[in-house]
């Protein structure tokens, strides 16, 4: 009884938030470690060759597929939703500038890179917790191999280093798509597309894009990790880290391009102080 | 019922030795101390207390392992045998107390420190815990890829005789995990573990879940690998054929939930045979697999 009235008195909306506070601050803690130890074995010894090729062909060859069809599909829409908005004001062969702009700067990085947590980091959220329930964590630890360093590490550089490649190649085939539906259906002047598309734009906008994908990258590997790694045991524990390893990894996706953007404007301004007018 | 005769008497060959392939002996056993050398213990634990969260697994637990000897950790289910297993490891670390390895603190170990340390003991866990994305070989070749500089040609000898000495054979080598059964799993496990030619062996729960010849071997291959260079060996079973048949010394743990605020966690400890004539009700309880009072929670749910 004595219990049940103090549950009772604990379930106050401050003790809710309270609770909620600390669980937040420790999580948060404990991604810091986590990734601490992590860029530690970066630093002191690297995973050998093949196993690093093994991650990478699973994170980069194997996602080859879901990042062109993004990339293509974005493309043709971008072009399908813009070219009406474009034509009431005659400005047709302007699409090329939208679409390619669009898609280098912002749609072909954050759309990449969220199918990406959807198809990677999800895949390594639950191997790692599987690994983790069956004990495969431990035994790895009983045969001198650091988890850390043998799990953690190479996927965070397949992600980190071929995520931008992955980027790269949404933005080129929703280029291309972008460019067929243009000027094959719509018959927009095949010159005048890549006249404006060129004149707006710049190789810091593809190499902006590029970045911040490396980023996205890099928060996808080190949430799912994460989560894989505190997974709860049995088949619902393994099911809900692979939920919540894509839920963050686009949260974070999010945040970071936000945050990302703020910068890359400001260092845009800092590169190029001519570019913000005035006398 | 004829549970703890001696192994001495056992009669006739059994099925289990003609199941798996002879082990030899180890060729640098020579190098371990001698027994009664006045070496502190392989292992220690020194007041241990273990909690997950509020729930108390392990209350004040204090037990030696010597060398060359066969610990066998028996009690019921949940009472703490694995993570007491897996405290001796170091693969937890405890709440409170302190774990010795050959009189050094644990604690006080870089994990490096550990890591190396851990090279010299092997684990096998109760699901055999298979690397399921590696072949077999690859699984029992792993301890020596990653921690030696042997060539892929000694290294591949080293596991076709670890494969061979556990009874399997070399068409099993490309077979993932998925394609094995049970037996067969924690047969490729112990392989995995005895690679590296660890002087701990620590088994976790090895015959739950095999048929009794299976379980039968898996018991041949523990006295074969303690045999084979004075390993020093931990068990955790609950399995009564176990105990009879590999036990040197066996600990009961009760589960400290059922403890009254005195009463210690470790209920036994003795031989297999003082064992099975233990008169403290407890243990003669869980020997006789009789569920007694316990049934009456089946009323409070």
């Amino acid at each position: 009884m004595a219990s049940e009235s103090r549950a009772r008195h604990f379930d106050t909306p401050f003790h809710i938030l309270g609770r909620w506070v600390l669980g937040f601050v420790t999580t948060v803690g404990d991604l810091s470690l986590f990734t601490a130890r992590m860029l530690r074995w970066m630093v002191l010894r690297l995973p050998k060759r093949a196993v690093l090729l093994q991650s990478f062909y699973q994170i980069g060859v194997l996602s080859v597929p879901v990042v062109v069809i993004t990339g293509a599909f974005i493309g043709m829409v971008l072009a399908v939703q813009t070219y009406d908005q474009l034509h009431l004001m005659r400005l047709d062969t302007q699409l090329g500038a939208v679409i390619n702009l669009s898609l280098v700067r912002e749609l072909g990085p954050v759309l990449a890179a969220t199918m990406l947590a959807g198809r990677v980091g999800s895949a390594m959220a639950a191997e790692i917790g599987t690994m983790r329930v069956t004990e495969q964590i431990d035994a790895l630890r009983t045969l001198g191999a650091d988890p850390i360093q043998y799990l953690v590490v190479p996927r965070f550089l397949g992600c980190c280093l071929l995520i931008p490649l992955l980027s790269a190649l949404a933005d080129l085939t929703g280029v291309f798509s972008g460019w067929f539906i243009s000027t094959q259906i719509f018959e927009i002047n095949d010159f005048h597309y890549w006249l404006h598309s060129r004149q707006t734009v710049s190789a810091y906008d593809i190499y902006c894009g590029l970045l911040k994908s490396m980023f996205f990258g890099a928060a996808i590997a080190i949430v799912s990790c994460h989560r894989g790694f505190h997974c709860s045991s049995g088949a619902q524990g393994v099911g809900q880290a692979a939920t919540q390893a894509f839920v963050t990894s686009f949260a974070a996706i999010l945040v970071l391009d936000f945050v990302l953007a703020i910068f890359m404007n400001d260092f845009y301004y800092v590169l190029w102080p001519s570019a913000l007018g005035g006398p | 019922m004829g549970i703890f005769r001696s192994r001495k008497t056992a009669g006739p060959p059994r099925a289990a030795s003609s199941i798996v392939g002879p082990m030899p002996a180890r060729p640098h056993s020579a190098g371990r101390p001698p027994l009664g050398s006045g070496l502190p213990p392989v292992l220690e634990l020194a007041s241990i207390t273990q909690r997950f969260g509020s729930q108390l697994v392990l209350r004040d637990i204090s037990l030696t392992v010597e060398e060359a000897e066969t610990l066998v950790i028996i009690g019921e289910s949940g009472c703490g045998k694995s993570v007491t297993l897996k405290l001796m490891m170091a693969l937890l670390d405890a709440t409170a107390g302190n774990v010795f390895w050959r009189g050094r603190p644990v604690a006080d170990m870089p994990e490096r420190q550990r890591a190396k340390q851990r090279l010299s003991y092997g684990f096998l866990f109760q699901g055999a815990a298979l690397f399921d994305s590696m072949s077999v070989s690859e699984n029992v070749a792993f301890g020596l890829r990653q921690n030696t500089d042997l060539s892929e040609t000694k290294i591949r000898e080293i596991v076709r005789d670890r494969l061979r000495e556990v009874g399997l054979k070399e068409v099993v080598c490309d077979r993932k995990p998925a394609d094995l059964s049970g037996g067969m799993k924690k047969r490729v496990a112990l392989a995995r573990a005895l690679a590296l030619e660890p002087e701990v062996m620590f088994y976790d729960e090895p015959t739950t879940g095999l048929d009794p010849v299976m379980s039968d071997v898996i018991n041949e291959l523990i006295l074969r690998t303690k045999s084979r260079g004075r390993v020093t060996s931990i068990v955790v079973t609950h399995d009564m054929r176990t105990v009879e048949r590999v036990a040197d010394r066996v600990i009961m743990l009760r589960p400290a939930a059922l403890l009254r605020p005195e009463e210690p966690q470790i209920v036994f400890e003795g031989t297999a045979r003082e064992l099975a004539e233990s008169p403290d009700p407890r243990v003669e309880q869980f020997v006789n697999g009789n569920a007694g009072e316990r049934i009456e929670e089946l009323s409070l749910t």
